[in-house]
């Protein structure tokens, strides 16, 4: 077994390099340090394409090595649990493989094992831990590094033990095996050392800790990286907290959103927060609450379930000591929930039910007015009241309500909506589901889970609840299978789930809305007409509906859409009806809508998806002439007539913008179809400019003989000037538009005789190719002039 | 290192003290240092490469320059620098125009190590053009030269000259000889054998016209009439003409290793950096290398650092440039910097300033913008991933590598129809035959920053995005079918096409031409592997024994789901045959077993596929071809409606058509 990791390290990077293969040597010497100092959009980024390379290139232990610090990354700095599960394990057999066992990194992919237990359910893991890692600690040395992760692992199991005495002994141990060994701590095991210090509650040796340790660092020559600097100041902060020295900890304690984008820093943070929150020296706001809480469903989500306990534990005594008895509630069944995924519950077991206890033992507020008269209340405030306090507002009018059923589901839907916005998500899915069995038929309590479900991209949850409803509300199931189509762009499901939908219930305004785009999205045109013209005869009058009912009203909208679906479909008539009702104003009264309203924008797409902006003059509501002559990366060209969806992509300047951008500004629309192809072709045209008068002439009488031009260079553009080859002309490359009627033939004959008198000559060498005429004088002048 | 930063501190202690008078120049004196021991660290250590030396006497004589300047200010004197040199007589002399040294000035100044006329010179007056700093400069001379002579007239003795000569450095001697026609000196060198190629002028013009260029006075080579360093430096003169163009000019004058794509300035940051020059987009990259950063640093006006690409942003790979500065401290080396403040804010600004020209080139000048695309498509994605702002500039412009070439995000969610697929796997499998067949373009996940970018994207601009070869991403491209299959038809399907731990699972999916498609169990394979009794050889105990109580937790008893296409024609067709009581419902249901059974033997490696034996199933084929085929009195229901017993049948040999075997495949 090879004992010195960085030594091969340096060898693959070396042979990899020298094999042509620099991506990858690279990747192996960047990689470890994205992993370690929570870079983990540069890791993302890295190791798709390091593993397929080194999968490629049969390397299975640059594979093993890739794919540890990859998961070190995801356990030490994502803090990820259930999650990271089958990787370990699989990346476990993958490393003991014949091809692979005596990779000197197939230990530390056994300590990510280890880890990986302790992300889960540390204290539950215990005794295995602590067996797999004096099996793998009894096969190395202390001279090498993974000497030093081990035992710090070690040290970490046993704290998880309850037992920092013999997990500070056993880190001295390790200390001195690995000095006489010749080995140097590392910075990682000073910081582990300062954690069990800090568990003994010896903070004034956790500060001479690092202080040394940091000190002994520099004297190497090499400087604390961002992820060292972030946990020496953490690590401080916490212990200064605990001494009571708040303004210093204050000083180094990072910022919240730095806990927010490193998950590593968030349990101490927390514990710092809460010392400094006892000492009257950082607030305790509804706000922080929400963020710990979202932490919280981080860790539920990862499957780090134990110290998903951990920290709820925490916000929930945060919440208490807020008052804030719902949340303080709601922190408890997630901790009861939680519990139920532990291996060992005892220690937390215990604080859960005494947070459950205490928040009970909140007092509850006295209610203004009775239950059901309270959301008419809160909604009629000016101001919109404290989220925690309405939330404890509402739960009590819940728990006293008598009235019907569609009352009691109304409270519930502020309720979640309000627990959802304090980050309690999972929470508030849950609240809406219970309340599903009470009260099956409630719209909008369906409506809003189902909001909730596809928010959370919850495919199985909105399925679930489709399932549901399909026996009692058919409707309703096939409603939200199409918004969750439709958040997922699949347009074709979408519209089959409204059509389901509107057979059930023929008068539904909405699923007509969203069919009718989804028919847009998939090019159905006159699909999406029939369901405009639909809405117009299902909808209510404007006037006598009710604010809430408005949505089933005509609305301008509806109208633009049609007119638009009615132009692609060439539907003149219903494009001049629908027209009317906006209060557009055709020229002429009747037949196809061709007239010459203003120059607009149209944005395209070019084959490789960027977009490309076209002027084009505006012949319609929806329609425009394109002008421009164009390349073979768009589908369109010259003189096409295009449809686009009448909605400003880009606002128009403000009033207070420049005059110069206000004059040059135009509305830019999305182009929606091809309608009428103009069949120009483009040929390009090369050479040295021939002057602004030479040129103005060439263009009329292009345009007079039917063909259209479109000059593409800047006027930076230049030729090289045949007669010095230092010398530089300016130059000009234009796309040439010949209409459908002239064969190549005749258009190279056009130009000829357009340019027979300019000094210097144009060379369109592959119009002259397809016309077949002499291409000789095209290649000289390509030549000559350096085109 | 460190000893040479010692030794200097050191003598820079001594040269506070007094300096020995004059002494009759015809004494051969001692050098106030032990040189030998210095030049050899200067050699050594200190400098990477002998054309430094070069550097240091081109600055002392700038500096000299200055120094007339502050002295005589009203004095007429036109300042030049030239440097010859001679191959045949292996020498290099630089001639100056500035203050030239008194005898006094010699025996202080060129003979003592760590102090420098030049630093106290600056301390005093507090002028920033001086640039040595730390006495060194002439004694570096010996690093690559055997004999040294200098030839000065202080233009405060115009009349008087003097020669110093000093071979190795160690002892010296002047003397006096002709004045110089105008104040000023020459530094001649004999150089060392093995430095002889420092003596070509061609050579000089190439390193001096990149030490020199943002150098005040004016160098020449040899009889040059045209300085080396007379390119127009755009941030210091208006440009006359477009400001971009002369940009481009000086980016291509001195990028030596790439022409330049586009270039924009950096100016000074407010509250940050004194910096100043200019950054481009270099042409190309270096096969398989993405970092070719490449960034000279300046400091009043001469080089210090020709690498310096760490003040570069990590991801600007593609970046080249130029700045000045008067904050940054050098090391004692002249050819690094300190990591202070400074450093870090210039980092920031330099940062900043790639960002601001990449939108700037982006807006205004898209040609340039398309080719940088084109480019360096690949480090831009990543880059995209470090910087939010750039994130957005290059989310709809940059192409990603696809399955059907580089496209845009874009582009692949209009081909995917609204949806961005990426293959995560580095190909093969069954996703990539079922896309194959679709004709949908799939991004390569395994490639540089691609699936990142892509997830950031879809998140942006709040579209689908399917990840083949995730667990989630595969069951997008399975719908459910409209309506459950009934048990009895769901039962005979199974018998009919699904082997043994096969789970068949009605569904709908594109194409419709693909009937079934296998999709092997990851987890259930993971399970075979942990379970396997070779991993108690392999893996050590204590971790075995917990992975095991992982994988306990998955059954493992389906090792494949076979997805069933209920939109396929032939799917619809089969089932209707079924219902009809059609004889050929078992025949066909074969074909398809044996399809499924060939298909899965090519997307994955053999062995890793629990679909059936593959010669059984070409056999098969034969087998359902010859029944479809027999020809049979009208009306006689000989085609066999069950599959034949297969795998005991001789290997390639055909069945007998007619006599059927056990009815394994019959549900009905």
């Amino acid at each position: 077994m090879s004992t010195d990791i960085w030594a091969w390290v340096h060898d693959a990077h070396q042979q990899l390099a020298e094999a042509g293969h620099h991506r990858l040597a690279e990747a192996i010497y960047e990689l470890p340090g994205h992993a370690n100092e929570g870079r983990n959009d540069q890791l993302d980024a890295v190791f798709p394409e390091a593993v397929a390379t080194a999968r490629a290139l049969d390397l299975p232990w640059v594979e093993v090595y890739l794919r540890h610090w990859r998961m070190q990354n995801l356990l030490n700095k994502r803090h990820q649990g259930e999650q990271a599960l089958p990787e370990a394990v699989d990346l476990l057999e993958f490393a003991h493989r014949e091809q692979t066992a005596s990779c000197p990194q197939s230990v530390c992919v056994v300590q990510d094992f280890a880890i990986c237990h302790a992300r889960v359910d540390g204290p539950g893991f215990v005794p295995e831990r602590l067996a797999v890692l004096s099996e793998t600690l009894d096969r190395i040395e202390p001279a090498r590094a993974c000497f030093d992760c081990l035992s710090r692992e070690y040290s970490d199991a046993l704290e998880d033990d309850g037992r920092p005495a013999e997990a500070l002994s056993h880190l001295d141990t390790a200390a001195t095996r690995m000095r006489a060994a010749g080995q140097r701590l590392s910075l990682h095991f000073h910081h582990s050392r300062a954690g069990t210090l800090h568990l003994l509650g010896r903070d004034e040796e956790v500060l001479a800790l690092l202080d040394t340790a940091e000190q002994a660092e520099r004297a190497r020559g090499s400087e604390l990286n961002e992820s060292d600097r972030r946990w020496g100041a953490m690590l401080r902060a916490r212990a200064l907290a605990r001494l009571g020295r708040v303004e210093e900890a204050l000083a180094l304690l990072p910022a919240a959103d730095e806990a927010e984008q490193h998950p590593d820093l968030r349990p101490a943070w927390v514990a710092t927060i809460e010392i400094l929150h006892a000492a009257g020296a950082h607030e305790n706001t509804a706000e922080l609450g929400a963020a710990v809480t979202g932490w919280v469903g981080y860790l539920d989500a990862t499957g780090s379930h134990r110290p998903c306990v951990d920290l709820l534990l925490a916000a929930g005594r945060l919440a208490l000591a807020r008052g804030a008895r719902t949340v303080a509630l709601t922190l408890a069944a997630t901790g009861e929930r939680k519990l139920t995924q532990l291996r060992r519950t005892d220690g937390v077991a215990g604080q859960v039910a005494e947070l459950r206890a205490a928040a009970e033992a909140l007092p509850e507020p006295e209610l203004p007015v009775p239950p059901g008269e309270l959301l008419a209340l809160l909604a009629a405030r000016a101001e919109p009241g404290a989220p925690e306090a309405d939330a404890d507002l509402i739960a009590a009018a819940r728990s006293r309500y008598q009235g019907d059923e569609a009352g009691a589901t109304d409270l519930v839907l502020q309720l979640a909506g309000l627990l959802g916005a304090l980050g309690h998500t999972r929470a508030a899915a849950d609240l809406l589901w219970e309340r599903l069995d009470q009260d099956p038929g409630h719209e909008e309590l369906t409506g809003l889970l189902g909001a909730v479900l596809i928010d959370a991209g919850d495919g199985d949850g909105v399925r679930r609840l489709a399932d549901r409803l399909m026996a009692t509300s058919p409707a309703d199931a096939h409603w939200t299978r199409a918004r969750w189509a439709a958040a997922e762009s699949r347009w074709a499901e979408v519209g089959e789930h409204c059509a389901a939908l509107l057979a059930e219930e023929p008068t539904r305004i909405n699923t007509r809305r969203l069919a009718a785009a989804a028919a847009t999205e998939l090019g159905d045109h006159p699909r999406a007409q029939r369901l405009y013209e639909e809405i117009l005869l299902h909808a209510l009058p404007a006037e006598g509906t009710p604010p809430q009912e408005q949505h089933r009203t005509v609305q301008e909208s509806d109208l633009w859409h049609l007119v638009t679906a009615a132009t692609a479909n060439r539907d003149w008539p219903a494009v001049r009806a629908a027209g009317a009702r906006i209060g557009i104003e055709f020229d002429e009264p009747e037949g196809p809508v061709d007239e010459e309203w203003q120059l607009v924008t149209v944005r395209a797409a070019r084959a490789n998806g960027t977009a490309a902006d076209l002027p084009a003059v505006r012949t319609g509501p929806a329609t425009a002439r394109l002008l421009p002559v164009l390349g073979d990366d768009l589908d369109l060209n010259h003189g096409d007539v295009v449809v686009f969806a009448p909605a400003l992509l880009e606002r128009p300047p403000g009033e207070d913008a420049p005059q110069q951008v206000r004059e040059r500004w135009r509305p830019v629309f999305q182009l929606l179809t091809l309608l009428d192809p103009a069949g120009y072709t483009t040929w390009w045209i090369d050479g040295a400019w021939p002057g602004d008068k030479k040129w103005a002439a060439f263009r009329q009488d292009l345009n007079e003989a039917g063909y259209a031009v479109w000059a593409y260079s800047s006027d930076e553009y230049a030729v090289t000037d045949p007669k010095d080859e230092d010398e530089m002309l300016p130059g000009i490359y234009a796309a040439v538009g010949v209409p459908p009627t002239a064969r190549a033939a005749e258009a190279d004959a056009v130009l000829r005789r357009l340019t027979k008198r300019w000094k210097h000559p144009l060379a369109w060498l592959d119009l002259a190719k397809a016309a077949g005429v002499d291409t000789a004088r095209h290649e000289e002048t390509v030549e000559r002039y350096g085109l | 290192m460190v000893q040479a930063i010692v030794v200097l501190a050191h003598w820079g202690l001594m040269s506070e003290g007094h300096r020995p008078g004059p002494a009759p120049t015809e004494d051969l004196r001692t050098t106030e240092v032990d040189l030998g021991g210095l030049v050899s660290v200067l050699a050594t250590h200190l400098y990477s490469t002998p054309l430094v030396a070069l550097r240091e006497l081109v600055q002392n004589a700038h500096d000299s320059h200055t120094r007339r300047r502050l002295e005589d200010p009203d004095g007429r004197h036109a300042p030049t620098i030239r440097v010859r040199g001679d191959s045949a007589r292996r020498t290099v002399s630089i001639a100056d125009t500035g203050a030239g040294l008194t005898e006094p000035e010699i025996h202080a100044y060129l003979a003592t190590v760590g102090t420098g006329y030049t630093r106290l010179l600056r301390e005093v007056t507090g002028n920033d053009e001086l640039i040595g700093a730390f006495g060194l400069g002439f004694l570096s001379a010996f690093s690559i030269a055997d004999e040294v002579t200098v030839t000065t007239t202080s233009h405060r003795e115009p009349a008087l000259g003097h020669r110093y000569r000093s071979r190795g450095g160690e002892q010296y001697s002047v003397e006096p000889v002709a004045a110089r026609r105008t104040p000023g000196s020459v530094v001649e060198l004999t150089l060392k054998t093995e430095h002889a190629h420092l003596a070509e002028e061609q050579a000089l013009r190439e390193v001096l016209g990149r030490y020199c260029v943002l150098l005040g006075v004016p160098v020449f080579v040899g009889d040059d009439e045209r300085p080396v360093n007379d390119v127009p430096v755009p941030w210091r003169e208006e440009p006359a003409g477009d400001p971009y163009a002369a940009r481009m000019r000086f980016a291509t004058a001195f990028g030596r290793r790439f022409e330049p794509l586009a270039a924009f300035p950096v100016g000074p940051a407010a509250g940050g950096t004194d910096a100043v020059g200019l950054l481009w987009v270099q042409d190309g990259g270096t096969y398989g290398s993405s970092d070719n950063r490449d960034l000279a640093v300046y400091l009043r006006g001469m080089l210090l650092s020709e690498d310096a690409r760490d003040l570069l942003p990590s991801w600007a790979g593609f970046v080249g440039g130029v700045v000045e500065s008067h904050r940054l401290t050098p090391t004692a080396s002249r050819e690094d910097l300190q990591r202070d403040e400074h450093y870090r804010a210039l980092q920031q600004a330099l940062a900043d300033a790639v960002v601001d020209g990449l939108y700037e080139t982006a807006r205004l000048r898209p040609a340039a913008w398309r080719r940088i695309l084109a480019r360096h498509g690949q480090d831009l994605l990543g880059a995209a991933l470090c910087d939010d702002r750039l994130f957005t500039l290059l989310a709809d412009d940059v192409p990603v590598p696809t399955s059907q070439g580089d496209l845009t995000a874009g582009a692949l969610r209009a081909a995917g129809g609204g949806a961005v697929h990426i293959a995560l796997g580095s190909g093969g499998g069954f996703e990539e035959m079922l896309y194959r067949a679709m004709q949908v373009p799939i991004a390569r996940g395994d490639r540089y920053a691609v699936l990142p970018f892509l997830r950031r994207y879809a998140q942006l601009r709040d579209c689908r995005i399917v990840e083949l070869g995730s667990e989630h991403g595969n069951r997008e491209l399975f719908r459910d079918p409209e309506r459950p299959l009934p048990a009895e038809e769901r039962a005979w399907l199974a018998a009919a096409l699904a082997d043994e731990g096969e789970q068949l699972v009605p569904a709908r999916f594109e194409p419709p031409g693909l009937p079934l498609v296998l999709v092997p169990d990851r987890e259930a394979e993971l399970k075979a592997r942990i379970e396997d009794d070779q991993a108690d050889a392999r893996i050590p105990s204590a971790a075995l024994r917990l992975a095991r109580a992982f994988t306990a937790r998955t059954g493992g008893e389906v090792k494949a789901r076979l997805y069933l296409n209920l939109a396929a024609p032939a799917v619809q067709d089969l089932l209707t045959a079924y219902r009809s009581g059609h004889t050929g419902a078992a025949t066909a249901a074969g074909l398809l077993r044996s399809l499924k059974v060939i298909m899965a033997a090519a997307a994955g490696p053999s062995g890793t596929s629990p679909a059936g034996d593959l010669s059984a199933a070409l056999a098969g084929i034969g087998t359902a071809v010859s029944a479809l085929t027999a020809a049979l009195p009208a009306g006689l229901p000989a085609v066999p409606d069950t599959l034949p017993d297969l795998p005991e049948a001789l290997p390639g040999a055909r069945p007998d058509a007619s006599g059927g075997g056990p009815d394994e495949g019959a549900g009905a």
